[in-house]
């Protein structure tokens, strides 16, 4: 870890926890004026974030794509980074902040405890198809999280008999959650879809094989199948609200496994994540 | 009774049930394939444990492993089944586009509607409300006139329909890449040290990974390696490895080319990609009797400081065990400077020698002498002949493109009734969306404010007043 990114990284760290704290307390003591402040601090953070990230970048010579230092570096990026997005748009998307930075958080301190060690990408991760590859995939997954989020915030608020009372008014209006979650799910299909494709074409130059039914090959298309089956039931069933809500939490499992269970079993993706 | 059972097996695959269902099927076998343990990835000392303490588990993951899963009969069956019913319901649904309409009275479709009146009179608020339909991108259809006043209409999002047919198609055209490729696909690997000449044949291949059915010969022309380097940074790094080939094509061209990993190169249908390399120490043996029984480049395994390997040397009993050490200086470095080999030497296995042998160097035992004058590099190459690659790619830009055509169009249509009345006009901004009715609702109410500001003369912004100004 070089020395500029290391200082950006904790002043993103305590900016993230400072967001979390003022959003939250906004909702437990009911303080809206709180709330805004929290999300400046988010923003502020995401800024140092992203500088940490060009740090890594100068010091390293390669976008960060390699080792779990960098994946949790990027990854919790473009979560925030959808969520900063998707605010410009539906400003209530804001709140999500809440439950998002907790997870970003977690994610940068075990990435922290991985000990990263600045070094230049080695020869087979020299490839275009790599960069497609990993964006892809970190915008399918933050996309698939981002839906699951706000699959379980639908399930609440449709168990609440008054929406319009705080802190229910803070979230998005019910029926925008459920074109929001058809929006994300359909997004990280559209990038999952490119993720599976680049990725097919880098093991085609790398190994002379585009398919070799490596574990997280086969979970990433278990998880790309399992999402693709959720929007038939969305797009051409017509299943609604809670029954789509269900799923997208579901589906997230599928997400989990395909992240997390690389450490369990060697594959051939494998350094690219440890 | 013949036309009875071929009509119903007709209605069932063209049901987007049956078509989900058999999704769903193939997703759940995969999804046991990958749950159960995966053989090849395992150690055969852990499997063999496994097979110990879980029998069942054991035989269930043998069956369903994906990679064996994929080629059984039954899941070509199930995928078999999965594209004739993705092809006949796409079939279905293009053939039954008009109950697609939008304009039809589709009861999934949601509605909205915004009311309000303007000043002025029903031909300036036509004009204005086309305008504003184009400023904001959509397509105008036809204006109907009725009693009860004029319609406009425009449209979005028509040609996602048309995004879902074409991912379908893509998904299809990868299927026939995969099924024309691994019917086609031929891949073997083969070894090469600097200096050396091989021909391009399957006996030279140290392994044949797949070989198509009918049999697959390879072209036969020679390859030489030329050089090999690999580029290390700070002593620890690798960031390239270069091999230039030089290969005598059939129309008599030689060309040198360089090989990178991830840069594959191509004659012909054929395609090279380098895969692995290694050190190959020039060994010379010379026995009692002053004979040479060994005087070669060995191929040894390994390229990092402590690597072991071993090798025989022919015509004697002499078995030699080797550890690497690329640079004399630095034990970590992988740059090979000055490197040697700690060699354990045994004689019908009994060691008669222990200790290091240095490039340039030789060392004597047991009456032989063992010499070492140069080190060079070997290659690992993989040639690949895969006539489905193409037809695969293909398929995976099309199913792309559809994907995302679906993504960014998705149908929606409103209408703009205007009718005269007391005060001006009376306008109706309606409309129907049939997937985000939220995100519609919004778009539809900021349509309407819009047309309601170019007749009102809207906001003081600066637009507006560029306006007012301009007369």
């Amino acid at each position: 870890m070089g020395q500029f990114e290391e200082i950006f990284f904790w002043i993103a760290v305590y900016l993230y926890a400072l967001a979390f704290l003022l959003q939250l307390a906004s909702l437990i003591f009911k303080k809206p004026s709180w709330a805004p402040i929290g999300w400046y601090a988010a923003l502020g953070a995401f800024g140092f974030h992203t500088a940490t990230i060009a740090a890594r970048w100068i010091a390293t010579g390669h976008p960060p794509v390699v080792q779990r230092y960098e994946n949790n570096l990027a990854g919790t990026w473009f979560v925030m980074l959808m969520i900063i997005v998707v605010s410009r748009w539906f400003k209530k998307v804001k709140i999500f902040a809440l439950f998002v930075i907790p997870v970003i958080l977690i994610m940068l301190g075990q990435a922290f405890m991985a000990q990263p060690e600045l070094k230049p990408l080695a020869p087979n991760f020299q490839s275009w198809w790599l960069w497609i590859h990993v964006t892809f995939a970190w915008f399918a997954y933050s996309s698939f999280a981002v839906a699951g989020g706000l699959g379980i915030v639908y399930l609440l608020k449709s168990r609440v008999k008054n929406v319009n009372v705080k802190p229910w008014n803070y979230f998005p209006e019910i029926d925008l959650l459920d074109d929001l979650i058809l929006r994300f799910v359909l997004f990280g299909f559209v990038a999952q879809t490119m993720m599976l494709i680049s990725g097919s074409i880098w093991a085609n130059n790398l190994w002379g094989s585009y398919w070799s039914w490596d574990p997280l090959e086969t979970w990433s298309l278990v998880t790309w199948l399992t999402y693709g089956i959720i929007l038939h039931f969305r797009l051409t069933m017509g299943w609604k609200g809670k029954r789509i809500a269900w799923l997208a939490i579901g589906a997230i499992i599928t997400e989990i496994i395909t992240f997390y269970g690389i450490g369990i079993i060697v594959t051939v993706h494998t350094p690219l994540l440890q | 009774m013949f036309e009875s059972i071929l009509g119903r097996a007709y209605r069932l695959f063209i049901s987007r049930r049956f078509a989900i269902s058999l999704l769903i099927a193939v997703s759940f076998l995969l999804l046991m394939g990958i749950l159960l343990p995966t053989l090849s990835y395992h150690e055969p000392s852990e499997m063999v444990s496994f097979s110990k303490e879980h029998p069942i588990l054991f035989e269930l993951g043998k069956v369903f492993n994906p990679p064996t899963l994929t080629t059984s009969w039954s899941f070509l069956f199930l995928t078999g089944l999965l594209m004739l019913s993705t092809v006949l319901c796409c079939f279905e649904r293009i053939r039954n586009r008009e109950y697609q309409d939008p304009y039809g009275k589709e009861p999934k479709f949601f509605r909205h509607k915004v009311e309000f009146s303007i000043a002025s009179n029903a031909e300036d608020s036509m004009a204005s409300s086309i305008a504003t339909l184009r400023q904001y991108w959509w397509r105008l259809g036809k204006k109907r006139v009725r009693e009860n006043g004029v319609f406009i209409e425009g449209r979005k999002g028509a040609f996602g329909f048309w995004g879902s047919i074409i991912f379908h198609l893509g998904f299809m055209i990868i299927l026939v890449g995969v099924i024309m490729s691994s019917s086609t696909r031929f891949s073997g690997k083969f070894l090469v040290a600097e200096g050396q000449e091989l021909p391009l044949l399957i006996e030279n291949m140290t392994t044949v990974v797949r070989e198509p059915a009918g049999g697959y010969e390879l072209p036969g022309y020679p390859v030489y390696l030329e050089s090999f380097k690999a580029e290390i940074v700070d002593e620890r790094f690798p960031v390239e490895y270069r091999a230039n080939l030089k290969v005598s094509e059939p129309s008599g061209i030689v060309t040198s080319k360089k090989i990178l990993i991830n840069e594959a190169i191509k004659i012909n249908d054929i395609a090279i990609l380098l895969e692995n390399y290694g050190f190959a120490p020039h060994i010379m043996v010379k026995d009692p009797k002053g004979q040479t029984p060994l005087d070669a480049f060995i191929n040894l395994r390994g390229r990092i400081a402590g690597s072991r390997d071993s090798f025989k040397v022919p015509k004697t009993k002499l078995s030699i065990d080797t550890i690497f050490f690329p640079n004399r200086k630095n034990k970590t470095s992988l740059v090979p400077q000055a490197p040697y080999y700690t060699i354990t030497v045994k004689n019908k296995d009994k060691k008669v020698f222990q200790g290091d042998l240095h490039q340039g160097k030789s060392v004597k035992f047991d009456g032989y002498t063992m010499s070492f004058p140069e080190t060079r590099y070997w290659a690992y190459f993989q040639v690949n002949r895969d006539l489905g690659i193409g037809v695969l790619f293909w398929g995976f830009m099309i199913s792309f493109i559809g994907v995302v055509i679906r993504f960014v169009s998705h149908d929606r249509q409103v209408s703009i009734r205007l009718k005269s009345g007391a005060s001006g006009t009376e306008v109706l901004v309606s409309g129907r969306s049939k997937y985000f009715p939220a995100i519609f609702k919004g778009e539809l109410t900021k349509l309407a404010k819009s047309i309601e500001d170019e007749q009102t003369g809207g906001p003081l912004n600066w637009d507006n007043l560029k306006k007012y100004f301009s007369g």
